[in-house]
C-alpha cells in the first residue's frame, strides 16, 4: 500500500486554513491517494503533480495538490488552499523548487519509518479484530510482512493468536 | 525485524552509462568498482555531517537495539540540513493542527 506524507511547507498551508477545512483535505488525501496515488487531474505546468478537489458543503472551493514519488511508492501532499488563485500560487512555488519535498522532509520521513510501521500494524490489527469477531472460529491474518505472520481466531469466548516463527522449506 | 532488500538494478542515464563503459575500458577496471569509488568520493565531498546522517539512516534500518534506533531517529530529525520539528505523517500533522486549534487565540 502506498505510503502518504505531508511536506513541511504544505503543513504551513494547512495551518492557514480553517481547522475543519484542513482536516477535510487530510481525510480526502488519505481516502483517495492511499490506493490510487497517481490518480487525479494532472497539473499543466508542474510535472507529475495532481489536483485534489476537496470542495465542502456551503460552496467552499478547496483545492490541494499531490505528487507521487513512484520510486519510493510515497504520495506527498504538497500544497493546499482555497480555490481562488491556488494553482497560480502552486506554479509560483514550483519554479524556485519550493513545492516538492525537501531533503529535510525526506530525512523526517526516514526518521518516522518505525512509527509508520507501527501505525500500519495497529490499523491492520483493528480491521482483523473486527473480522475475527464477526467470523468466530475462522482464522484471520493480523499481521504480515514486514512483521512476523500472525493470525487470530475467536473461539469459545477466547482469542487465539498464532504467530509463524519459521516456515518449513518446501521439498524438505 | 523487517527484511531489507537494497535495490541492485540501478539504472543510469544513457550518457552516464556510456561514460562508465568508457571509463571501465580506459582504466581496465570493473564498472561496479568505479561506481563504488564515485560513491566514496561523493560521501567525502558531502562532509562528515552528511556521513553521520547516513550512518543514522543505516542504524534505523538495520540496528535491532531500540536505544540505537531512538538515537538514529533523533539524529535524522535534528541534524538534517534545515531540520525542523515537523512531521511528515498524516496522523502527526492532524495532531499538530488539533493542538494548535485547541490553543485559545
Amino acid at each position: 500500500m502506498t505510503e502518504l506524507a505531508v511536506t513541511k511547507r504544505c503543513e504551513d498551508d494547512l495551518v492557514e486554513l480553517d481547522p475543519a477545512v484542513a482536516e477535510h483535505i487530510l481525510d480526502l488525501f488519505e481516502e483517495r491517494r492511499s490506493l490510487t496515488p497517481n490518480h487525479g487531474e494532472v497539473m499543466k505546468r508542474v510535472a507529475n503533480a495532481r489536483k485534489l478537489h476537496a470542495d465542502m458543503a456551503g460552496g467552499r472551493s478547496i483545492r490541494a495538490v499531490t505528487w507521487y514519488d513512484r520510486n519510493r511508492d510515497v504520495c506527498w501532499l504538497v500544497a493546499a488552499g482555497l480555490h481562488e488563485g491556488f494553482y497560480e500560487r502552486v506554479e509560483e512555488l514550483h519554479r524556485p523548487r519550493e513545492l516538492m519535498p525537501t531533503p529535510t522532509d525526506y530525512a523526517n520521513f526516514e526518521a518516522e519509518r518505525p512509527a509508520r510501521l507501527l501505525e500500519a500494524a495497529v490499523r491492520s490489527a483493528r480491521k482483523a479484530m473486527e473480522a475475527a469477531l464477526t467470523q468466530p472460529e475462522s482464522e484471520v491474518q493480523l499481521l504480515g510482512a514486514p512483521f512476523p505472520e500472525t493470525y487470530i481466531r475467536v473461539a469459545n469466548g477466547k482469542l487465539w493468536v498464532r504467530c509463524v516463527a519459521f516456515h518449513k522449506a518446501s521439498g524438505c | 525485524m523487517p527484511e531489507h532488500k537494497p535495490q541492485t538494478n540501478l539504472r543510469l542515464s544513457a550518457e552516464r552509462r556510456e561514460r562508465l563503459e568508457a571509463a571501465a575500458r580506459v582504466e581496465g577496471r570493473d564498472k561496479a568498482e568505479i561506481v563504488e569509488e564515485a560513491l566514496r568520493f561523493r560521501e567525502e565531498l558531502m562532509g562528515s555531517e552528511y556521513q553521520h546522517l547516513l550512518d543514522a539512516a543505516l542504524k534505523l534500518r538495520y540496528q535491532p537495539n531500540p536505544e540505537d534506533v531512538v538515537a538514529a531517529i533523533a539524529t535524522l530529525r535534528n541534524e538534517a540540513p534545515g531540520a525542523t520539528d515537523a512531521t511528515t505523517m498524516v496522523s502527526g500533522v492532524r495532531a499538530r493542527l488539533r493542538a494548535r486549534a485547541a490553543v485559545p487565540a
